[in-house]
């Protein structure tokens, strides 16, 4: 993957995983390309590598925005982010935009299923 | 098997790992880490709370990669974050669950230089919740 290519993925969660069981809840989970280096790791010689990392994730719901995140540089390389949607039909759109530390930003989307 | 070796730690029960120091906010971690927390919270009423639930394993199999899940059934929670003590910058990761379409839980993985005390915070209209869990081992790296 390139840096910035996000991935999606949904599920339905089982009435026992899912925390309001009078709705069904259903995971997204994000996988980010992305170094996410801290600004604390050396090279082999020794230099400082400067932090790049994610700054921000936006997530849309069918085009309207439902949350944001704000990461810092501590989050592991290419990050694995897990959220939750109370709710959440079958072709709803998920839409993602990420921004870091660089100005760098993407964007993608895909349908719950 | 030890990589599924998971501890769950919840409210008081962490308090046990996170002696209160009435000088500082959360106990053992340093006045960086205090300082940092305060300008998040706003505040130095943060009530350790059972119902925010920190799953956080205690070593790092692969390296100091380390997965953490939160998950908040205080009512009305608007806000999630998590924090680790002993690094420069405290804040990890924070997410807005104020939408109706957002539950109330966050997951992702840390990368770690150093053990440290992982705190889970939760903003809701009645104030700041917590729960914590120190990690002593790293483990070693791939």
């Amino acid at each position: 993957m390139s840096v910035g290519s996000v991935h999606i993925s949904t599920r339905t969660l089982q009435a026992s995983e899912a925390i309001n069981t009078s709705s069904n809840t259903t995971q997204i989970d994000l996988r980010i390309s992305h170094p996410m280096e801290n600004g604390a790791r050396k090279d082999a010689q020794g230099v400082v590598i400067p932090a790049w990392h994610l700054t921000r994730l936006e997530v849309f719901h069918n085009d309207k925005k439902i949350t944001e995140l704000a990461l810092g540089p501590l989050v592991a390389r290419n990050p694995a982010v897990s959220l939750a949607l109370n709710g959440g039909s079958e072709e709803d759109v998920i839409k993602v935009l990420w921004s870091d530390n660089r100005g760098e930003s993407g964007e993608s989307s895909t349908q719950i299923n | 098997m030890k990589r599924r070796d998971w501890i769950k730690t919840v409210g008081l029960g962490s308090l046990a790992v996170v002696p209160t120091v009435p000088t500082r906010l959360l106990g053992d971690v340093s006045s960086a880490f205090d300082t940092e927390l305060f300008e998040l919270v706003g505040s130095s009423d943060i009530k350790p709370d059972r119902r925010v639930e920190l799953l956080v394993q205690t070593d790092a199999p692969n390296g100091a990669v380390i997965p953490v899940s939160v998950v908040s059934s205080v009512p009305d929670t608007q806000r999630i974050i998590i924090l680790v003590s002993d690094h420069a910058k405290a804040e990890v990761a924070q997410i807005d669950t104020s939408h109706t379409l957002m539950a109330p839980r966050l997951s992702t993985h840390l990368q770690l230089q150093r053990p440290a005390t992982v705190t889970a915070l939760v903003e809701t209209g009645m104030g700041w919740y917590r729960s914590s869990a120190r990690i002593e081992s790293l483990g070693e790296s791939c």
